[in-house]
């Protein structure tokens, strides 16, 4: 029997690494000529083709290991949730000052609305939250806030995008695609990176948001949940006992025959290493997703056992999926709340018309299992390496739109949060105007957001670059500066 | 001068007042709604000057000062119209002071003369900022009746500016872009009847001289300054502001009006020199972050070349003579600390910042001995790809390898002995016809096709089978792919909604009847551009194959209006120069490319090439050729082209100056205007990409056919030829390549053909340790390269393999996703699967993002970008879904059942058979052994689904 440790020594599958993975790891040509003097050298990832996801040392000093990003999809209301405006209250009815705020993304604009929910002090540090969401609220002292987002796009598709790739365009990889390309994963049993749909279905831009982009498949996120696990994880029930280890076993010998007559060829190795990953990872993601281990106070502290709300018992049970992942090492976990548009605000954040009752409807699926889960990790010490990201497209408008009760989309200004690894709180960082309109105080782009996920990792955001079609790119364009008040 | 003495006019005023304060630009010039005054304007006895209308008031404090601080407070609503002017001042030379001008809403400054003046020569000038570009001709001066030696002063509507003068043979005009809107320009015309002479200037400088043949004196009867006034309605009506009119009756020389425009500016006359002034200054200032040590944004002040081009922002520092589009000048007035320079420290001094200025708008004089030198001002056109197709000849060696082969082989011996390198032997038969069809077709040949090859004892049966091959409809099915990857052809729109794009799919046709009719490669690039004008409608497909937002997702802001357009046209870009030329020129989109010779303005040029194209299907009119009928293709709709313009940081709010349609300027140009047509834009494109003057076009698509064949290019980068793209390995192989295209007729066939009959291609692909101690990519082709198949020959072959492929061709794409309506399109993969799914993958509904739920695994692009190569990746969800999708377990339910139904009962007959049908050969007494077991245990299906797994049925060998 041929034994994969024999033939992949490490000089040999760094030689490999181009040829396997096609034109991923160009960064010696791009070298050449000294034609990138003064910009900082690119890391050279080496990815051993038959254990591509194999854990890599970070490159510099990482504060977390793990990431779990929880993305609110369809545009969280800041207005209403995490930015207090008192200004709001007492300008409530009043036209918008600036005449550029008349028409946006859906078109006319009605006068300037209060927040839908009282604001009151939270936390030790008596941070002002709303109503809306008590449990996260009650979290304050654990937040950093961060309330000058801003983004280059005010579409859902495009905003989630840039959210989740820093471009606003399809087809570029996701930010824990990058990341599993620069670390990989400790646990090789479970996937690298998984991505966690809501139980109304996949978020708006679906796919992007963990794509792999031009990087190789094996760095997009796996996407399952509680109630709809890995396709094609297991064999059809009807399989005889005893069958599908024998045609696992005579697939082993028939590549055995095959690989004699191409000895070392990485790729064949990796095809035959994959099958035994694939093996391991059906006891490894089965025991991963099985709730039933789980004690009946953690199941009541997520509320995974609510009867009158399923979706919220749904989206419950993925935060202990969430949980349980992280627990094994899975390198990043997306958590999301809020579905594809079916409706203006059915499926998700997205409240143009009646914002009020439909932020009701949300919030009560999001607060609790959301809060139990950070109570969770950091009750069990998770939260020292593990950095949360609480993140949504945008935000919206401090007026209402036109003949609505809602709020139009809003790229200029929105509240995203970060807590754990490496995280400094109780912190709110940056801030919007006195209305919330427009981030006018350290003003954050996508790209400094990005880029500070990617230091607390180790990883220095510009070194982080695949060569495609020309251009070295990377999760954070041509920009980005780490945000270093938020980090402790 | 004819007519001298006391002049009245009386001026009916139907405008506004509107302050011109250059130093602050026209976006702090504010503005007064308009209203119907009349004044009353004195004359003068100057001799020369005939005319002269200026809108200041005196002593109002505000005239020459920025505006930018006033706003809303403005003391021009108290001076008022009437009481201040216009007036005529009796003035020794035309100096002007900057202050207020007159708007003309939609109205006009009518002039009546006591009487009418008669010259031989004259000068009218004036500033005029535009609002917009005029619909049509519109009058900067208009006299009222159009007769003889009367003058017309006029602005067309793509900006060209017109001295009309009744009586004369001709009207010139300057062509486009003379003025462009929301700027104050200084405009003169001169006209002398002796000489013929006649110039128009703009901002002190000429930009039209020309000589009339047939001359008249020149009269100036009642006439009208912002409209034309003839009959009842004013016609020709001027959209902007105007001030300082003059009418001079001589013809001044350029000298004077040079000073009249530097005079109004306030710009000193004395010479600034650029040694003992305005170096110490920059050196001081910036050098220390733009200079000799370092040179951020790509900028070096002290060298002449990288101030006139600009840093990476594509921002030209200085613009010589206008100081006002200078990027140095912006930057050190910035208001904004994040944008002004120098960041650190005090911002220079206003003494400071005029000086520069006024340097500038002398036309920033910098003599050649200190021009100084940088080579990364101005990248290189050196670069290889750039050059003509060179015409090697293939080198001679006495080696049977190169014997025996073609020119191919030559090239490659040479690049393996260079290398200490030698070449494979031939691989068998059974090897060669395996790797030819998943090659070629992307299916596996079928054991009868085999026995045919293995039998066929001519000297030529290699070529036979090799032309037989790509006489095949199924070779123009597997290699569209290819071409599918390049564009990111996708049959639905992409972003959030995706919803299906039902009629992109005759592109998809039209791409694999042409490879399959061999359609010459020049006329496939050139349909593809301007289908529509050649008669082929379908091929525009190409154009509009990327991603696009539907109208309902872009915001109703202007800013998202504007940024959608802007990103759809860079798709637009994105295809052709990348798809067909093998260039990066959307890196320079929002600054100069910092690699290649490509500037910003270089990419609004090619841009504005496609601005007449929109996303959106259009009818198939009847008469190309197509599989299966179609009556619309998602293909673009053609219009108008709307004006481009080069946009500061790629940001579509900040508009720079207008540009034309053109290429790269590398290559030179197309000769086109601002103002030529749809049509015409993209037929001068599609024409030059074919042309011999373009050395890409050729390159970059024998280079993909290469890659294809060999796993690799000879340039490893295949949409970038560039300077950061990978050299060739072999360069003149793949300019003999290239020749051998062109010489043949375009014939992508005949370059297939070339490659698949020589002895390097026809290597074995057994690994040799001493060539892969060396060479361990194969780089220098000492082996065949094996590799994994894409997705699409997976599913294919095994579709083949259990014997149910539909092979109908063409029409509507399949869908492996189950039916869903919602306005969000939600995309849950099929469980269950039938005969409708069983065609080839070239025919599946391509859905942006989402992939195929069990061969999408296998790096199936996603259509969001370009995907000239695929990555080649193997990870567990790969194995999952062959091993346990009901997709796999059905085919091999099939597969079974083909084989007891050709091999009967008899199990090593049925063994023999699957092996056949799936490796192309019978099992090995091994494989054999463990295969029976198997199949008396468990039954046939499973050692099928074995066989569906195998590294060997997923390898080109």
């Amino acid at each position: 029997m041929l034994k994969l440790s024999d033939l992949l020594d490490r000089r040999r599958f760094l030689a490999c690494t181009r040829s396997g993975l096609g034109a991923i790891a160009l960064a010696s040509l791009l070298e050449r000529d000294g034609l990138l003097a003064g910009q900082p050298e690119p890391y050279d990832i080496a990815i051993d083709p038959a254990a591509p996801t194999a854990a890599r040392r970070p490159p510099g000093r990482a504060r977390a290991k793990q990431v779990l990003m929880i993305f609110c999809s369809g545009a969280l209301s800041h207005i209403d949730t995490f930015d207090f405006k008192p200004e709001l209250v007492k300008r409530h009815g009043q036209p918008m000052p600036d005449p550029a705020a008349r028409v946006t993304f859906q078109g006319e604009n009605g006068n300037i609305a209060q927040p839908l929910f009282r604001f009151r002090p939270r936390g030790e540090c008596g941070k002002m939250l709303s109503d809306l969401l008590p449990a996260l609220g009650e979290l304050a002292d654990d937040w950093c806030f961060i309330h000058s987002m801003t983004t280059k796009s005010n579409t859902h598709g495009p905003g989630e995008n840039c959210m989740s790739t820093g471009f606003a365009l399809d087809g570029f990889p996701s930010v824990g695609a990058w990341v599993t390309y620069a670390l990989g994963t400790e646990n090789q049993d479970l996937p690298a990176f998984v991505a966690i749909p809501d139980p109304r279905g996949v978020p708006q831009a679906s796919i992007n948001n963990w794509g792999a982009g031009f990087l190789p498949s094996v760095f997009q996120g796996t996407a399952f949940n509680a109630d709809k696990p890995i396709r094609h994880l297991l064999p059809p029930r009807s399989l005889a006992r005893g069958e599908d280890a024998a045609v696992r076993e005579l697939i082993a010998r028939l590549n055995d025959e095959h690989l004699r007559r191409f000895p070392e060829d990485s790729e064949l190795l990796a095809r035959i290493n994959s099958y035994r990953l694939a093996a391991r990872m059906q006891l490894s993601v089965t025991e991963a997703a099985d709730l039933s281990r789980e004690s009946r106070t953690v199941v009541r502290e997520y509320g995974a056992d609510c009867r009158d709300n399923p979706t919220k018992a749904s989206f419950a049970r993925n935060c202990l999926l969430a949980r349980r992942l992280l627990e094994r090492g899975v390198r990043f976990v997306q958590l999301f709340n809020g579905a594809y548009a079916m409706g203006e605000g059915v499926g998700n954040w997205d409240g143009h018309r009646k914002l009020e009752p439909q932020y009701r409807k949300h919030a009560a699926i999001l607060d609790q299992p959301a809060a139990a889960l950070l109570r969770d990790l950091k009750r069990r010490g998770m939260l020292q390496h593990t950095l949360v990201v609480f993140c949504t497209e945008f935000g919206r408008m401090p007026m209402f739109q036109k003949g609505a009760s809602g709020r139009d989309h809003n790229p200029l200004g929105f509240t995203c949060m970060l807590m754990g690894a490496g995280v400094r709180s109780p912190m709110s960082f940056g801030a919007t105007d006195e209305l919330g309109y427009k981030a006018v105080q350290d003003t954050v782009t996508i790209h400094d957001f990005h880029a500070t996920i990617l230091h607390l990792l180790g990883i220095d955001h510009r070194k982080l670059s695949v060569y495609h079609n020309g251009i070295r790119r990377r999760l954070t364009d041509v920009h980005g500066d780490v945000i270093r008040q938020v980090i402790s | 001068m004819k007519s001298g003495g006391l002049l009245l006019l009386v001026v009916s005023l139907l405008a506004s007042v509107a302050h011109r304060t250059h130093g602050a630009g026209p976006r702090t010039g504010t503005e007064r709604a308009a209203s119907d005054e009349t004044a009353v304007v004195h004359s003068h006895t100057r001799p020369a000057l005939l005319l002269e209308l200026t809108f200041d008031a005196p002593s109002n404090g505000v005239g020459g000062t920025p505006a930018g601080g006033k706003r809303g407070t403005d003391p021009v609503q108290s001076t008022g119209i009437v009481a201040h002017g216009p007036v005529v001042r009796d003035v020794p030379s035309a100096t002007a002071r900057l202050g207020r001008a007159v708007r003309l809403s939609g109205g006009h400054l009518a002039l009546t003369p006591e009487r009418t003046a008669t010259c031989d020569a004259f000068t009218i000038e004036l500033w005029v900022r535009l609002d917009r570009r005029p619909p049509g001709i519109a009058a900067l001066y208009a006299a009222d009746q159009w007769a003889s030696g009367a003058v017309h002063f006029n602005v067309k509507p793509n900006g060209a500016v017109e001295l009309a003068i009744n009586g004369t043979d001709r009207y010139p005009n300057t062509g486009p872009d003379v003025l462009e809107t929301g700027r104050w320009v200084h405009l003169a015309g001169t006209y002398d009847r002796r000489t013929g002479r006649l110039c128009i200037y703009r901002n002190g400088r000429a930009v039209l001289q020309t000589q009339l043949t047939r001359t008249v004196a020149v009269r100036f009867p009642s006439a009208t300054i912002g409209a034309w006034r003839t009959g009842t309605q004013p016609r020709r009506v001027l959209l902007g502001s105007i001030d300082d009119v003059r009418i001079h009756t001589t013809a001044l020389p350029a000298g004077a009006i040079r000073r009249h425009y530097l005079e109004a500016r306030g710009v000193p006359l004395e010479p600034i020199d650029y040694a003992s002034r305005i170096r110490p200054l920059l050196e001081r200032s910036c050098y220390r972050c733009h200079g000799p040590a370092e040179q951020q944004a790509g900028l070096r002040l002290d060298v002449r070349d990288s101030v006139f081009r600009g840093g990476e922002s594509g921002e030209p520092a200085v613009v010589p003579y206008d100081s006002e589009s200078s990027e140095l000048v912006r930057r050190i007035t910035a208001r904004d600390p994040a944008d002004r320079m120098p960041p650190e420290g005090p911002p220079l001094s206003s003494a400071q910042i005029t000086l520069v200025r006024h340097w500038i708008d002398q036309g920033a004089v910098w003599p050649d001995e200190l021009a100084g030198k940088w080579p990364r001002s101005r990248p290189s056109s050196n670069h290889w790809a750039f050059q003509p197709l060179a015409e090697p000849k293939p080198p001679l060696a006495d080696a049977s390898f190169v014997r025996g082969g073609n020119a191919i082989d030559a090239f490659i011996f040479r690049g393996l002995t260079r290398a200490g390198l030698a070449p494979s032997p031939p691989a068998d038969r059974r090897t060669l016809i395996r790797r030819l069809f998943l090659d070629v077709h992307g299916l596996p040949p079928s054991p009868e096709q085999i026995g045919r090859f293995l039998d066929d004892a001519r000297p030529d049966a290699w070529i036979r089978l090799v032309d037989e091959v790509l006489a095949s409809p199924r070779y123009g099915e597997r290699w569209a792919s290819h071409w599918l990857d390049v564009i990111r052809y996708g049959d639905t729109h992409g972003f959030e909604v995706n919803t299906p794009r039902p009629n992109a799919w005759p592109y998809r046709d039209y791409v694999i009847l042409s490879l399959n009719e061999d359609k010459p490669f020049n006329r496939f690039v050139q349909e593809q551009i301007a289908g529509d004008q050649l008669g082929v409608d379908a091929a525009t497909g190409f154009l509009v194959a990327a991603p696009a937002l539907l109208p309902g997702q872009i915001g109703k802001d202007e800013a998202s209006q504007r940024q959608a357009r802007s990103d759809a046209l860079d798709e637009i870009l994105v295809t052709v120069s990348e798809g067909l030329m093998g260039i990066t020129l959307h890196c320079a989109r929002c600054h100069n490319h910092k690699f290649d010779p490509f500037t910003q303005k270089d990419y609004y040029r090619f841009v504005a090439l496609f601005a007449g194209v929109q996303y959106g299907e259009r009818p198939i009119r009847p008469g190309g050729a197509s599989y299966a009928p179609a009556t619309r293709i998602f293909g673009g709709t053609f219009h108008a082209p709307e004006p481009t313009f080069r946009l500061y940081r790629g940001d579509p709010m900040q508009r720079r100056e207008r540009v034309a349609p053109d290429i790269p300027s590398l290559f030179g140009s197309l000769g086109l205007e601002s103002t030529t047509p749809d049509p015409q834009r993209r037929l001068a494109l599609a024409e030059w990409l074919v042309s011999s003057n373009n050395p890409l076009t050729a390159r970059v698509i024998v280079n993909r056919i290469w890659q294809h064949h060999f796993g690799q290019g000879i340039v490893r980068t295949p949409s970038d030829f560039g300077k950061l793209g990978a050299r060739p390995t072999h360069p003149e192989l793949l300019d003999y390549l290239a020749g051998e295209l062109i010489r043949n007729g375009w014939s992508l066939k005949h370059v297939h053909r070339l490659i698949l009959t020589s002895n390097t291609y026809r290597q074995s692909s057994r690994p040799r340790p001493q060539a892969l101690a060396v060479d361990r990519e194969a780089r220098w082709l000492w082996r065949f390269p094996p590799r994994r198949l894409d997705m699409e020959p997976i599913r294919d072959s095994m579709l083949a393999v259990s014997g149910v492929l539909d092979s109908r061709m063409g029409g509507p794409g399949f869908s492996v996703f189950k039916p869903n309506d919602n306005y969000v399109r939600v995309y849950e993969p099929l469980e269950t699967w039938g005969p409708d799914q069983w065609r080839r993958m070239i025919y599946v509904h391509r859905v942006r993002m989402e992939r195929d739920g069990v061969f999408g695994e296998f790096d199936c692009p996603d259509a969001g970008q370009p995907a000239p190569q695929r990555a080649r990746s193997t990870t567990a969800l790969q194995a999952l879904n062959l091993l346990n999708s009901s997709f796999v377990h059905q085919q091999a339910e099939l597969f079974a059942a083909r084989i007891r139904n050709e091999a009967g009962a008899d199990a090593d007959r049925q063994l023999d058979r699957a092996f056949l049908l799936a490796f192309g050969r019978v099992p090995t007494d091994t494989e054999r052994t463990a295969a029976r077991r198997v199949l008396n245990t468990f039954g046939l299906p499973a050692v099928c689904r074995a066989l569906f797994n195998a590294n060997e049925f997923l390898f080109l060998p």
